[in-house]
């Protein structure tokens, strides 16, 4: 994998596989055998051209909530703002192709687009991208925290749990299955959310449903706003960051280093400022991930123009990491830039 | 099942006899899970899935769908092995099926987040850990490269360059000429090359993997 002197080689043949794990092998032979013992009548089923009996399973009989969720929101995010239903999507076989991301014991950092999603542990969530209608993540069970970068012009982020539907600009905020439902708290920026046609708009440190109701000896003085009606016509509400009742201080979750910097390479065409400013505190701070944000923040001075930054930062790049794995290239890129 | 192939009853038995032998031991094994023999389903399955999931990795990278991505495969085994005549040795049989699964998948799928369940983040003051996270991030960006590149030639070059299976045997399990063969890991080859041309790690790998 490695070579010896001072450059990095991987070899092909020799990229390491990562093993599943037994827990996997377990839960694959559960079920394929599950499914080999009741599949009997069906033998004469689709060619192996299309063998997406996994996901079919999913679509089709994983559990009616999350099933109809999935397909509500699925309709959902294909309609228009007047609620007309456009022509489904479909890729050149004809199938909508949404990708499902599961977490067993262990949580996962995931980006998609501009959104860095941190999955917690034993969750579920359905994937569907489209350049021109947006993203849309369908939380089936557990928890995700989701961090959407606020660019401009970018296609909406919706994201369906249960019948709750949350629509979101640029901000940070956690979403858990609560049964057919779902629970919202807000860290950063503001999110608008939907349910049962109500819809409301959540700040920084709001948590969503509200404490029950109290008991009327309790209630709040009648000056302070009521608690919003479940009225079906749209409506619009600012949700107070604290609903009645202590929360405690909220702190958004932070995301792994490895998921930052991912983040930072998506955004360098969308958003090159953001994608600066992650580059360039990964690389303060330190650590496995350093010396790649370095680099690669020395690459997107010199393609948006700013020659001296791009040569400052490849002149720290070779003090603090001489025999690193981009040294070679770094010593090139400042000779062809010629001397200053 | 090699024990079997090569020494019956002690004695030294020649390559040609051995492989017939192993194909007759496929085609029995074959012929007891098409049947409905669920130990014998069971064997094939503990025996293979190891080999099935190394060529769906070395062809899709790390990927979040690879529980269901096996389970789809062996599916689709137990439905065609009424099919297997014993005129390739099972686990070849069972990597054209692996390989088409694959491909199906490259061509189903949008460029989609990687899963990073199976990628536990490096801690700095392992030793080699900054060499050990840029091996990874090499992968990735392979990987992401491939997902640019045409499903039948990312295979070849995957099962070949990745993997390191020889030409003959690539063409074989995706059933076609050794030319056809050279020419999709040729043509997937200069497609990563042109993307290479501004990712250094990227470029590193194929420089690495070049035929002197």
């Amino acid at each position: 994998m490695t070579g010896g002197g001072d450059r990095l080689e991987i070899r092909p043949g020799s990229l390491p596989v990562e093993q599943l794990p037994d827990v996997s092998w377990q839960r694959i032979e559960r079920k394929l055998f599950a499914q080999l013992a009741s599949a009997a009548p069906r033998s004469a089923a689709a060619p192996v051209a299309a063998p997406r009996f996994g996901r079919r399973a999913w679509l089709v009989a994983g559990g009616a909530a999350a099933s109809a969720a999935a397909v509500a929101a699925v309709l959902l995010l294909g309609r228009n703002d007047s609620g007309q239903e456009p022509a489904p999507r479909a890729d050149q076989s004809g199938a909508r192709t949404p990708s499902r991301i599961a977490t067993a014991d262990a949580p996962s950092a995931v980006s998609v687009g501009d959104v860095s999603l941190e999955i917690a542990p034993n969750s579920a969530i359905l994937v569907d991208e489209d350049r021109e209608r947006g993203v849309l993540f369908v939380l089936e069970r557990g928890e995700t925290t989701f961090r959407v970068a606020p660019v401009g012009d970018r296609p909406p982020v919706v994201v369906q749990a249960g019948d709750v539907r949350i629509e979101v600009v640029g901000t940070a905020f956690a979403v858990s299955r609560q049964g057919d439902s779902a629970r919202v708290l807000v860290y950063e920026g503001v999110v608008s959310l939907v349910q049962q046609g109500e819809r409301s708009r959540l700040g920084p440190g709001s948590v969503w449903p509200a404490a029950p109701v109290p008991a009327p000896a309790e209630q709040a003085p009648a000056d302070q706003p009521a608690a919003p009606s479940r009225a079906p016509a749209p409506n619009i509400k600012e949700s107070p960051p604290d609903r009645g009742r202590a929360i405690p201080p909220l702190e958004a979750p932070r995301l792994t280093d490895k998921a930052r910097y991912q983040t930072a390479q998506r955004l360098e065409q969308s958003d090159p400022g953001k994608a600066r400013a992650i580059y360039a505190e990964l690389a303060r701070r330190g650590g496995v991930w350093a010396p790649m944000a370095l680099y690669a923040h020395a690459l997107l001075e010199d393609r948006l123009g700013d020659q001296n930054a791009a040569r400052k930062l490849l002149q720290q790049y070779l003090a603090r990491y001489p025999d690193g794995f981009n040294a070679a290239d770094a010593r090139a890129l400042l000779n062809e830039s010629g001397p200053k | 099942m090699s024990d079997s192939a090569g020494n019956q009853g002690g004695r030294a038995v020649s390559p040609e006899r051995a492989s017939q032998v192993v194909r007759e031991d496929d085609l029995a094994l074959a012929r007891r899970c098409a049947g409905g023999d669920p130990a014998a389903q069971r064997e094939l399955f503990r025996e293979h899935r190891m080999r099935v999931h190394r060529t769906l990795y070395r062809i899709l990278g790390s990927n979040g769908e690879m529980e269901d991505l096996v389970q789809d495969v062996f599916i689709e085994v137990f439905r065609s092995l009424d099919r297997f005549r014993g005129e390739a040795k099972l686990a070849t049989w069972i990597a054209r099926i692996t390989s088409r699964v694959a491909m199906a998948h490259v061509g189903r799928r949008r460029p989609v987040a990687t899963s990073l369940d199976s990628v536990p983040e490096v801690e700095a003051r392992e030793p080699g850990a900054d060499q050990v996270a840029e091996v990874r991030e090499a992968a990735e960006r392979l990987y992401r490269a491939l997902d640019r590149v045409d499903a039948v030639q990312r295979v070849a070059f995957a099962l070949h360059v990745i993997e390191g299976m020889p030409l003959r045997e690539v063409a074989d399990v995706m059933e076609a000429s050794l030319v056809a063969t050279k020419s999709r890991v040729w043509r997937a080859r200069r497609e990563l090359e042109r993307r290479a041309s501004r990712d250094p790690l990227l470029a590193g790998f194929l420089a690495a993997g070049r035929t002197p």
